[in-house]
């Protein structure tokens, strides 16, 4: 094993991560190598640092503003499920392709004639005022690093709940990464 | 043969073990069905570590101290929602780490890149050193160091921190890290290797001899 293959795999050696024969080259490369150990020594050093502490003492009056702060709080007891809304939604799609089909089905058929479909509005008119805009509040990609981007998108559901997605780029030895995560509050 | 070192976990706020998840669970169920002692007492077990996350997230205490109370309302609010497919500590870190994320979006703050003097409470990594573990020769010593790792945490891209806080820290899994990230775990192995790497040598001049 080359010394920068050992020092590339200090971090999940700590973490007991790698496979059998993986640790084991890694652990025999330090044993031999008199440079690769003094690096895992100061590694391990770091590890030992970082994990030391207790944390920041809490600062006084914390506990009860944090109590203040939930108590004011209204726990949502609507036990709608995490695909509630989802669920609804296709239940509105089914309902409306459904009907589509019903008003496809009730018109003849002219040679010529486009059958443009119109979908019935299932649900009737009622004036009243406009419903509440549900707007995506994309915002700029926002550079954590060269090369790295950062885009974060918001979209109000209609059960009220908030979708946010994160996407980052980023490129790390030369290969591209991506990721993406998805939150419904 | 050199085997992982024996990292030992901090004696003031040790990390919960198997029959803590599974009270955290009991408590929390509780809660999700209107009790409010068993939410309290969630609160009670957790805030410190909270608190102690979102200043290492944010640098902040003003702002940290924000999140921490962000963070349990929202759990208030969403309890009743809570599954027991996920762990507490999880589900907790994941509000914390959104309500940081927001509160850092919010103010339009810039990729941190603080020195130390920015950023650092000095009077909360005081408060890190364990009581009567120093004699007054070397305590000196001991707040440099936790400064100078305290300014190279913060000096890492947030990208790379977070998981560095997670597992280095707050001791969670690859998985339970990955899982508050929102990425897979082979993402979160690589960036928590690359942010152990810078941060080891921004703390090479602190590291002794063998840290050239």
């Amino acid at each position: 094993m080359r010394c920068a293959a050992c020092r590339e795999a200090f971090s999940p050696f700590h973490d007991g991560a790698l496979e059998g024969a993986e640790a084991a080259d890694v652990s025999a490369h330090i044993d031999g190598c008199a440079a690769c150990r003094g690096e895992w020594e100061a590694y391990c050093r770091a590890m030992r640092l970082l994990a030391w502490g207790g944390g920041p003492t809490e600062p006084p009056g914390l506990a009860a503003r944090v109590e203040q702060a939930w108590r004011a709080t209204t726990p949502d007891r609507a036990e709608a499920p995490a695909g509630g809304a989802r669920m609804r939604g296709l239940g509105v799609a089914v309902f409306l392709v459904a009907a589509a089909g019903a008003v496809v089905a009730s018109r003849p058929w002219t040679p010529g004639q486009a059958t443009s479909p119109r979908i019935a509005d299932p649900s009737p008119r009622v004036p009243g005022p406009a419903p509440a805009e549900a707007p995506l509040e994309p915002t700029p990609a926002v550079p954590s690093e060269p090369g790295h981007t950062k885009k974060q998108t918001q979209e109000v559901l209609p059960d009220g709940r908030t979708r946010t997605v994160i996407e980052e780029d980023w490129v790390e030895g030369g290969v591209r990464h991506h990721s993406r995560s998805e939150t419904v509050r | 043969m050199w085997d992982r070192p024996e990292v030992s976990t901090n004696e003031t706020m040790p990390l919960p073990g198997a029959s803590d998840d599974a009270d955290d669970a009991t408590l929390m169920s509780r809660a999700g069905a209107g009790d409010e002692g068993a939410f309290t007492a969630i609160v009670h077990r957790w805030r410190r570590r909270i608190y102690a996350f979102a200043v290492r997230l944010l640098g902040d205490t003003a702002l940290a101290e924000d999140v921490a109370q962000e963070t349990f309302a929202r759990a208030y609010q969403a309890c009743a929602r809570w599954r027991p497919e996920a762990r507490v500590s999880t589900w907790l870190f994941t509000i914390a780490k959104n309500a940081a994320l927001d509160r850092t979006r919010k103010g339009s703050r810039a990729e941190r890149s603080v020195s130390p003097a920015a950023g650092a409470n000095t009077t909360g990594l005081l408060g890190r050193i364990p009581d009567g573990a120093l004699t007054p020769c070397s305590s000196a010593q001991s707040v440099e160091l936790e400064i100078a790792v305290e300014a190279a945490l913060a000096g890492l891209p947030e990208t790379y921190r977070l998981p560095v806080v997670l597992c280095s820290v707050e001791g969670m899994s690859y998985a339970e890290a990955a899982e508050v990230v929102g990425v897979n775990e082979k993402t979160l192995s690589t960036r928590l290797a690359r942010g152990r790497e810078m941060l080891r040598e921004a703390l090479k001049p602190h590291l002794g001899e063998a840290g050239r």
